[in-house]
């Protein structure tokens, strides 16, 4: 939601239909959505994506606060979407995902997704040093880009906790790249506008 | 080396939020690794997926529906087509039942409600206006520039170029001669805009109502003007001349939508909800351009479209949830007064969404979501294919047969091609086909979203 439209406004359009206005939402929330599913494993993050947007529209009604209000609540249903698939699936979230998202197999640069491919897998032999717990504050921070106290809510702690697990989980991270030595960044093969 | 546990909070926001420079800090590979995983788990960015919010708005709709207190009857399509009315409670229960292929079932047969697609044929009234045609020209959306803007290209895909500003205007839809489209523009509030069909000379018909909706028989035929719903959530059929000036409220109920001009220009055929929409059975009803006149054509049907030649109205009729609990929609094609509605599409073809008529008003194209399979990168298809179906029911065809996705589809003025936006490449391409089926050719070619093509009418390339 862009501050021209008013989240207020958008809400209102959103609870009578208007294309415009879920498409907004969608276009600000699904990215960290379905990175946030993918991240945790989710089979098919797009359409679990879509699950949680379509409770998101019937619980809408229950709904009530500003914008960071709306997308800690957006997050907190998209966690229960994913526990439901897990019981669904009868498993638990032993593994992080290790499905790079589509994009980055469909280029036709053979050396781009190799960078990527080796990117990714360093950022999940990193996070696989957290604890369940720092990686999914870790998660909703950065890829569900929420602030401190919006995890708190997602997650059900407090803010002081969710603070000592961001940092416990930085240092574990760090740690681990100190041991992961010096590898090339693989920033520049992650230029992602198209 | 300064521990993570001396990071002030502040410090802590900037490196999660990834502004840490790496290379500028000794937190250098903390804020790469950040960057990395916020860059690797998440979409690319500005990619819409077009289903889902499809989905959202219908799910809001329907939702909206059952809060009016409507019994939430569940009926069979045969029942529906007897003359009951199909109720938006059973789609909506279906819709949230959480699995994607009944949420594109449901999705499907809603989408034809609002018509979000591609500008249908209306050949024969463009041909009585044709004056000095231009070129034809095809319209589509692309996030290549990093926002959602309206491009043109000619049919073979040469001259792509920007055509609008807009990080969300609707699909474009082409006046009978080819001159001028009609487009809905505006971020708070969606305005109806004409413009040239260069995108020049910009000029807002519309303002003050709670978010226009255009369709595919918007156009009055002598392109004077245009048709439109005035509130996404119910209104009113409205007209409004092209330079802006006697806009007129023609239905005046508050629960009527989708107006589609007759090919003669005398009359409109529009879809109604009573009770009032949301929540309300959909019939069609007819009525003079000027408003007078108006009657019921039929129960039971959404999204009327008249047949080139006037003779005859395609529309969809809803059904409650089949024999395998997916909610469907089905082709049906009637006389123009209302007599003698035939199914086109059988019970197996749930998905059915987006017909247009043939210029020549002999076929039908529609997306049907048939056989299943998986992509070649290995993930679940969500498999749409084109089809082609003779007017009066015979001669089905699958057009596309591709495990990629393949949906909005637009005839040629010629009829001779059929434009489909489709996601085989890995991203939303548009490609050209020949009518039936053969030389599939991309004309976008480019990385970045393209998709909902739009024909123009027109001068046929070397004519």
């Amino acid at each position: 939601m862009t501050p021209s439209h008013g989240f207020r406004e958008t809400l209102e359009a959103a609870r009578v239909g208007a294309e415009w206005a879920w498409a907004s939402i969608y276009r600000d929330l699904a990215p960290s959505v379905i990175g946030y599913l993918r991240a945790r494993g989710a089979g098919d993050p797009e359409d679990l994506a879509g699950e949680v947007f379509l409770q998101v529209v019937r619980d809408l009604k229950d709904f009530a606060g500003g914008e960071r209000d709306f997308r800690a609540w957006v997050f907190v249903i998209a966690r229960h979407r994913l526990a439901d698939e897990w019981r669904r699936a009868e498993r638990r979230p032993v593994q992080l995902s290790r499905e790079l998202p589509p994009e980055a197999r469909v280029s036709d640069d053979a050396e781009e997704p190799a960078l990527r491919r080796a990117a990714f897998d360093r950022v999940l032999r990193v996070l696989g040093e957290l604890t369940p717990d720092q990686q999914e504050v870790l998660l909703l921070r950065v890829v569900g880009d929420l602030a401190v106290d919006e995890v708190a809510r997602v997650v059900g702690k407090s803010s002081g906790a969710v603070k000592a697990l961001q940092r416990r989980g930085l240092e574990a991270a760090r740690l681990a790249l100190s041991r992961e030595g010096v590898t090339p960044s693989a920033r520049s093969a992650l230029t992602w506008t198209t | 080396m300064k521990p993570i546990s001396k990071l002030s909070d502040r410090e802590l926001d900037r490196l999660l939020a990834g502004e840490v420079t790496p290379g500028e800090d000794d937190l250098a590979e903390l804020a790469t690794f950040v960057h990395d995983m916020r860059a690797l788990f998440r979409e690319p960015g500005a990619e819409m997926d077009t289903l889902n919010v499809a989905a959202m708005v219908e799910a809001a709709r329907l939702e909206a529906a059952g809060n009016a207190t409507r019994d939430p009857g569940e009926l069979s399509p045969e029942q529906g087509s007897a003359g009951h009315h199909g109720s938006w409670r059973s789609p909506m229960r279906a819709l949230l039942a959480g699995n994607r292929r009944r949420r594109l079932a449901v999705l499907a047969a809603a989408a034809l409600v609002v018509a979000v697609g591609a500008a249908s044929a209306f050949g024969t009234a463009r041909d009585l206006f044709l004056g000095t045609r231009v070129n034809s020209k095809i319209a589509f959306f692309s996030l290549r520039d990093g926002r959602m803007d309206t491009y043109v290209m000619n049919p073979d895909g040469s001259e792509q170029r920007r055509l609008t500003l807009s990080a969300w205007d609707g699909v474009p839809i082409w006046s009978p001669d080819g001159r001028r489209i009609v487009f809905l523009h505006g971020r708070d509030d969606v305005d109806v805009y004409v413009a040239n069909a260069d995108g020049s000379g910009r000029r807002r018909l519309t303002r003050g109502h709670m978010g226009e909706r255009l369709f595919p028989g918007s156009w009055s035929p002598d392109g004077r003007r245009i048709a439109f719903q005035s509130d996404p959530g119910g209104g009113d059929v409205y007209i409004v001349d092209v330079d802006g000036t006697g806009e007129r409220n023609l239905t005046g109920d508050g629960s009527s939508c989708c107006p589609s001009w007759s090919p003669d220009g005398r009359r409109i055929a529009f879809t109604h909800s009573w009770p009032p929409f949301p929540g309300g059975s959909l019939e069609i009803h007819i009525m003079n351009a000027d408003g007078s006149g108006r009657r019921r054509l039929l129960r039971n049907g959404v999204a009327p479209l008249w047949s080139p030649d006037g003779e005859r109205i395609m529309f969809v009729r809803l059904g409650g949830p089949g024999r395998r609990g997916w909610a469907a929609s089905y082709i049906y094609v009637m006389n123009a007064d209302g007599s003698d509605p035939r199914r086109l599409t059988r019970m197996s073809e749930v998905n059915d969404s987006g017909p247009a008529w043939s210029p020549d008003g002999r076929k039908i194209l529609f997306v049907g979501e048939r056989d299943r399979g998986s992509r070649a990168d290995g993930r679940r298809s969500r498999n749409f294919e084109i089809y082609v179906i003779n007017a009066d029911g015979s001669g089905k065809r699958n057009l596309t047969r591709h495990p990629g996705f393949d949906f909005a589809p637009e005839w040629s003025p010629d009829g001779k091609k059929i434009a489909f936006g489709t996601k085989r490449d890995g991203n939303f391409e548009i490609y050209v086909m020949n009518a039936d089926g053969a030389d599939q050719q991309n004309l976008t070619q480019n990385p970045a979203t393209d998709r909902a093509p739009s024909w123009s009418p027109g001068r046929k390339p070397g004519s």
